[in-house]
């Protein structure tokens, strides 16, 4: 059922990590997984999108921010989070600079199941546009579990071009983790597609400055 | 001499024309002097010295490098006192040397913009056709060069211009090169999205129905070449036989040859189609509500426009739906847009149906839904009670189902056991729409319906929360796999949104596909083979059950077991019973397939109104009898028509029978005598 050649996927993985190694930079270099498809008409065809949890965590670590009622608060104190209450996001003032620069800081934000909805209304937009829809926490939920989720997950969503890129990890995953992940990811992805192998035209690996490596 | 019969020997030899060429164009500089001082005044000499120079001009290159120069000046200077004839002639004397490459377009093109203010229909139309067909040629020729970037950078200059005039048609070229898919970037269309904030109402008209608009008109003009190529074909081969036996004459030949080269220039016509078909498979076009660079703070911008503007009301409608359209297809925020359209939701409101469908397509999950509660409480209130019309019942519970679908949260339970009395209700319109709101919360949250309406095979789903995150797991132990997949069979239908699979649930889709194909391969053979096939069927049916032992077994298949085993039942009857009994299992497939509901993101006012099923008026009955009635004989008693008299059977009778006949006999005797005594 996969298509993916394992043996072709292990050596391009260490290929391109000593191409990374070879010339090193002074931040830590993501992998992305790039797809490209093919007979796909964005008139007819369904639009697709979902999130995937892979086996193993993406970025080196991720800033996140909590939303909280007071319950999550005194936990975001406790894990040295930052963290914002209510009165906090009221005080922008649905002033859209002030949002963006505060946002700015924060790769992902929690937000209480209790405060979310009004707290849409006030920063939603701003934040939607970034990409960075508050995430929704229950007082159930142990918010250090959420943040590990969160940062293994990938989503998928076809915008404007049939080129689709994901991060997938970063230089400092070892081969098998990273090798794990692309093939979770990959074959969640192409299970989304109406044909699936068949609408795949190529997948490339590379890091971020790195040469592409095509594995399909 | 005769200055085209010059044109066409300088063309031939500019070598020894040379000095006859100079001459004239000495004569064309005196001239321009001339008219410099009266620009009004009418000269045919004038203009046919123009087209001449400008068709002899790529073989004088060096002589002749200043002769656009002047005519520009003409056009510059003195563009509304020319005569039309002589702005015509010196226009398409620009063009032949443009296409030529003798003066590059960029500097032409704001001249040609110019021309657009002209008062003169013809001209403008030629300039407005020659401007795509540079974009065109430059497309084609230097794609993504350094020259196209340049020609694209003076049209979106000429959107800029102080005339409205020129703003408006530099729009609509943009809009039709864009249709062509010549330039079918992301900045073109940011630019037509920008004209929507200026002042000139009109280009904002422009831009909406570009946006709105549907395109589904370019797939038909496609299909002409490959008929056209398929008739002369036919014709080209029905020559071909009739000349096989027949003598072959010069004239036939060349009419052969004439058949040939058409088919042939009919045939590199549809090749090219195809290949630009492929092209376009390579990169689909995506529509240019997705291209939009900043969605939110366009919508915002509009949003602000619409609010305060006093347009016609109109295109204040278009305004909504664009607004609407892209919070659909962006998944944006814009939480004050739902109050104001709230005012448009009444069943005695113009357009009240494209409002609902604007409404229908702002909605998404990710918008808060005390948001689209208000919404949602309006509809029931003015569409659905027991005093409204049965349209507007069936419209307001479309739109319900439709809400449904896209925020499942705002429905309670109250609500859902009011709307779900009008499954029993008179008019099959509001019935239909209600088995439909149904059907849809079946799919979406099945919590909220009582066990009767829920259906057997759907489990009530568990209540959501709003921003819930949808995460797919891939656990790779098989046997913890069962649990998962039974669990998210059930869930299949609870979340439409989120499309759950893992390896193996996407395996059994695909083995699931394979089947159906096998169960349709059955149906067709059985219609013609007879008994023999059941043992086919036996086969295939064995490898479904193997299949299905190795693998989880899921919902789809637990019913494809139980068709099967029909089957089985059905083996020994006879031919027919089978076949019904293939089709009927058939169409139980195909309502499982249909069972999904999916979102759209472009929803036409038309959907919402459904199927009507209102009594027919006499007029239309008696039209559908007349219909009925073409093509076949008049009914009613058979003697009536075939009557014939007895007078007229005789005259068919076979001699035969009647020539023994007294009075038969007698004519032929008299006939003899009157032979006899002929020939006496």
């Amino acid at each position: 059922m996969s298509k993916l050649n394992p043996d072709k996927l292990t050596k391009s993985i260490n290929s391109m990590l000593q191409s990374a190694k070879a010339k090193k930079r002074k931040f830590i270099e993501t992998v992305e997984l790039q797809f490209t498809l093919k007979f796909y008409d964005p008139k007819k065809d369904k639009r697709f999108a979902g999130t995937i949890k892979v086996p193993h965590p993406i970025r080196p670590s991720i800033r996140v921010c909590i939303i909280g009622d007071a319950a999550h608060i005194d936990v975001a104190k406790e894990m040295k989070l930052d963290y914002i209450d209510f009165e906090g996001v009221k005080g922008f003032m649905k002033k859209d600079k002030e949002i963006k620069k505060w946002s700015k800081k924060y790769d992902a934000f929690f937000a209480s199941d209790t405060l979310l909805k009004r707290v849409t209304r006030i920063i939603g937009p701003v934040l939607n546009k970034q990409g960075k829809f508050p995430i929704l926490i229950k007082h159930t939920d142990s918010i250090e579990e959420k943040i590990k989720e969160l940062n293994s997950t990938v989503s998928f969503q076809l915008k404007k071009s049939i080129n689709i890129h994901t991060a997938i990890g970063n230089i400092k995953t070892t081969p098998d983790h990273l090798k794990a992940n692309m093939t979770t990811a990959i074959n969640f992805f192409v299970s989304l597609l109406k044909k699936n192998w068949q609408n795949v035209k190529s997948i490339h690996i590379k890091t971020t400055m790195s040469p592409s490596f095509r594995i399909y | 001499m005769n200055l085209i019969n010059l044109q066409n020997k300088a063309k031939q030899d500019p070598k020894s024309y040379k000095e006859e060429v100079e001459l004239q164009y000495q004569h064309f500089l005196s001239n321009f002097e001339i008219f410099l001082l009266k620009p009004t005044e009418e000269s045919q000499e004038f203009i046919e010295l123009i087209s001449f120079l400008s068709h002899v001009a790529p073989f004088y290159k060096q002589m002749l490098l200043n002769f656009p120069k002047y005519l520009i000046q003409l056009l510059n200077e003195h563009l509304h006192h020319l005569s039309n004839e002589l702005r015509k002639g010196i226009a398409q004397s620009l063009f032949i040397l443009q296409n030529r490459d003798f003066i590059s377009e960029i500097e032409l093109i704001p001249i040609y913009f110019r021309l657009f203010l002209c008062q003169d229909k013809i001209l403008r139309k030629y300039v407005f056709l020659h401007l795509i067909q540079t974009a065109k040629k430059i497309h084609q020729m230097f794609p993504n060069s350094q020259r196209e970037r340049n020609l694209k950078k003076q049209f979106y200059l000429a959107i800029q211009e102080n005339e409205f005039l020129i703003q408006e048609k530099a729009l609509a070229l943009l809009i039709e090169i864009y249709e062509k898919r010549f330039w079918s970037d992301d900045k073109t269309v940011n630019v037509i999205a920008n004209t929507c904030f200026m002042e000139n109402n009109k280009l904002l008209v422009a831009a909406l129905n570009f946006f709105l608009k549907n395109k589904n008109q370019e797939e038909d003009e496609k299909d002409d070449p490959m008929t056209q190529y398929e008739e002369s074909m036919e014709a080209f081969q029905d020559r071909l036989k009739s000349m096989k036996n027949t003598k072959k004459t010069k004239h036939k030949k060349k009419l052969l040859k004439k058949l040939r080269n058409k088919l042939s220039h009919q045939h590199t016509i549809v090749e090219e189609e195809n290949g630009e078909e492929t092209k376009s498979n390579q990169e689909p076009n995506f529509s240019a509500l997705e291209r939009i660079y900043d969605p939110q703070g366009f919508c915002e911008k509009l949003f602000t426009k619409l609010r305060g503007s006093n347009e016609l009301f109109d295109v204040k409608v278009m305004m909504m739906n664009m607004i609407s359209r892209l919070i659909g297809i962006h998944k944006l925020v814009m939480v004050n847009f739902y109050t104001f359209i709230l005012r448009y939701v009444q069943p005695y409101q113009q357009y009240a149906t494209t409002f609902l469908a604007i409404i229908i397509q702002a909605i998404h999950e990710r918008i808060p839904p005390e948001n689209v509660e208000p919404i949602l409480k309006t509809i029931l209130n003015n569409f659905i009670s027991e005093k409204s019309s049965t349209l507007a019942l069936t419209i307001g519970l479309n739109t319900i189902r439709e809400i449904i679908l896209r925020c499942p949260l705002v429905m309670t339970e109250e609500i859902v056991q009011d709307l779900v009395e009008y499954k029993k209700h008179k008019d099959k319109g509001v019935s239909m729409a209600t088995r439909g709101v149904i059907a849809a919360l079946r799919q979406v949250s099945s919590q909220l319906l009582s066990k009767k309406y829920r259906g057997r095979f759907t489990q009530p789903s568990k209540q959501k929360i709003f921003g819930e995150q949808i995460l797919h797991i891939i656990n790779e132990n098989e046997n913890e796999n069962e649990d998962e997949n039974q669990n998210e069979n059930e869930n299949e239908n609870e979340n439409e949104n989120d499309i759950e699979f893992d390896e193996n649930g996407n395996e059994n889709g695909n083995e699931n596909d394979i089947e159906f194909d096998e169960d349709e391969n059955e149906n067709e053979n059985g219609n013609d083979i007879e008994f023999d096939e059941n043992e086919n069927i036996d086969e295939s049916e064995n490898k479904n059950q193997n299949k299905n032992q190795n693998k989880n077994q899921n919902k789809n298949q637990n019913k494809n077991q139980n068709k099967n085993q029909n089957k089985n039942q059905n083996k020994n009857q006879n031919k027919n019973q089978n076949k019904n009994q293939i089709e009927e299992s058939d169409s139980d497939l195909n309502q499982d397939d249909d069972d999904e509901m999916e979102i759209k993101t472009e929803i036409q006012p038309d959907y919402l109104v459904g199927p009507r099923f209102t009594r027919r008026t006499k007029e239309e009955k008696l039209e559908s009898m007349k219909q009925g009635r073409e093509g076949r004989g008049k009914y009613g008693s058979r003697l009536h028509s075939e009557r014939t008299t007895n007078e007229r059977k005789k005259k068919n009778k076979p001699f035969r029978l009647t020539r023994f006949r007294k009075k038969v006999k007698k004519r032929r005797t008299r006939m003899k005598g009157r032979k006899k005594t002929k020939n006496i």
